[in-house]
């Protein structure tokens, strides 16, 4: 074969590789994973308004000027997480990212029916423990393996209204977030 | 390649290649879980961990925060029905009806998704919101000129993004989408 043809060849192998390398790669080269980014907006443990009315700081270009945004990062190294609360609220939606900032589980306001909102995050190791137990059909909680042990829960309500925001922000608020005991 | 000089510069244009397409690729969003339907492109994946590499990369990039399949789906829109790119010296109208969906909203931005300042603090409509005809049809005038009715303010110039987003809908799914009719974007007039 010509050498030039060869030459052309490696010269494709290298680059394709170097391609499919870089774009899978990416996620998880980054310097800092998501999580760690988000922990200039606030501790862990607690929700806390991501987009806000005041609309030149949405620097996000996914938000949405009619939601409420509002984020909780949890650790689940020492105990399970817990999002608890009663959103009276048109729409909410929540997200559960991992770590690295992809959605593993997601659900709507529609999907907990009249029910108080009782959300248990565990680590996978717990949930499979979890899964060997009596089930309680009465419950009515959602319990939900994390695959990584630190994550973030997204949390969007709408505000159908411009003048509804500043009291769908506050209920927002309320939402707990916090470590629990199991009761075991 | 016996000279070891040749060999060098194969490898370093293979590298350059290559690191040059990722990049273009990321910039173009060349994302294959995309949905069009008319002037809309929709990723009703976007967010998920089974979503592609390309759609993947681009949301670590840019560290997005997209909707989750359980919440809705977002769809932009550059161009007009006709394909031809929104601009902000023109008067566009988006004319729909009932959608599939229990809540809509729709945003105007410039492509970047940020939104533009306006005294009236109008930066989209939510399906409750807006003016309907008695039949159920909304129309929604984009234009930088005082509007009746459905008004979103835009600036005199410069190009244009319109987001609509259905939150609680069942279409999360590719094959579900296809069949749907989105709003229709009309020109009116540029000035």
């Amino acid at each position: 074969m010509n050498r030039n043809v060869i030459t052309a060849i490696s010269i494709f192998i290298i680059a394709c590789t170097v391609h499919l390398a870089a774009v899978l790669m990416l996620p998880y080269v980054a310097p800092q994973d998501v999580w760690t980014r988000l922990a200039k907006l606030g501790p862990v443990g607690s929700f806390y308004i991501h987009s806000s009315a005041a609309i030149t700081e949405a620097a996000d270009p996914n938000a949405d000027p009619a939601i409420v945004m509002a984020i909780c990062r949890y650790d689940l190294e020492k105990a399970p997480f817990r999002i608890s609360g009663e959103p009276s609220l048109w729409y909410w939606g929540l997200a559960l990212h991992n770590n690295r900032g992809f959605i593993y589980y997601s659900i709507n306001n529609r999907a907990i029916g009249d029910h108080a909102l009782d959300l248990r995050i565990l680590t996978e190791d717990d949930y499979a423990a979890k899964q060997q137990e009596e089930v309680d059909e009465a419950a009515q909680e959602f319990i939900v393996p994390s695959p990584s042990t630190r994550g973030y829960v997204v949390m969007r309500a709408l505000a159908p209204e411009n003048s509804s925001r500043a009291q769908i922000e506050e209920t927002v608020k309320k939402i707990g977030c916090e470590a629990y005991k199991p009761a075991t | 390649m016996h000279n070891p000089l040749h060999t060098l510069i194969a490898i370093a244009l293979g590298l350059f290649l290559g690191l040059a397409t990722a990049w273009l690729a990321l910039e173009q969003n060349w994302g294959f879980d995309r949905v069009t339907l008319g002037p809309w492109i929709g990723e009703p994946r976007a967010g998920g961990v089974d979503a592609d590499p390309y759609t993947r990369a681009l949301i670590v990039q840019q560290a997005q925060i997209p909707l989750g399949g359980g919440e809705g789906v977002a769809f932009n829109a550059t161009i007009d029905n006709d394909g031809e790119t929104l601009r902000a010296n023109c008067t566009y109208i988006v004319r729909g009806s009932a959608l599939p969906t229990r809540w809509w909203t729709l945003t105007v931005s410039d492509p970047s998704g940020a939104l533009f300042t306006n005294p009236l603090g109008r930066h989209g409509f939510t399906s409750q919101e807006v003016a309907r005809t008695e039949d159920g049809e909304f129309r929604i005038i984009i234009s930088s000129r005082v509007q009746p009715w459905n008004w979103l303010p835009i600036p005199p110039d410069g190009p244009l993004r319109l987001t609509l987003r259905f939150y609680d809908t069942p279409l999360t799914t590719a094959a579900g989408l296809q069949k749907q009719e989105l709003p229709a974007i009309r020109k009116e007039g540029c000035v």
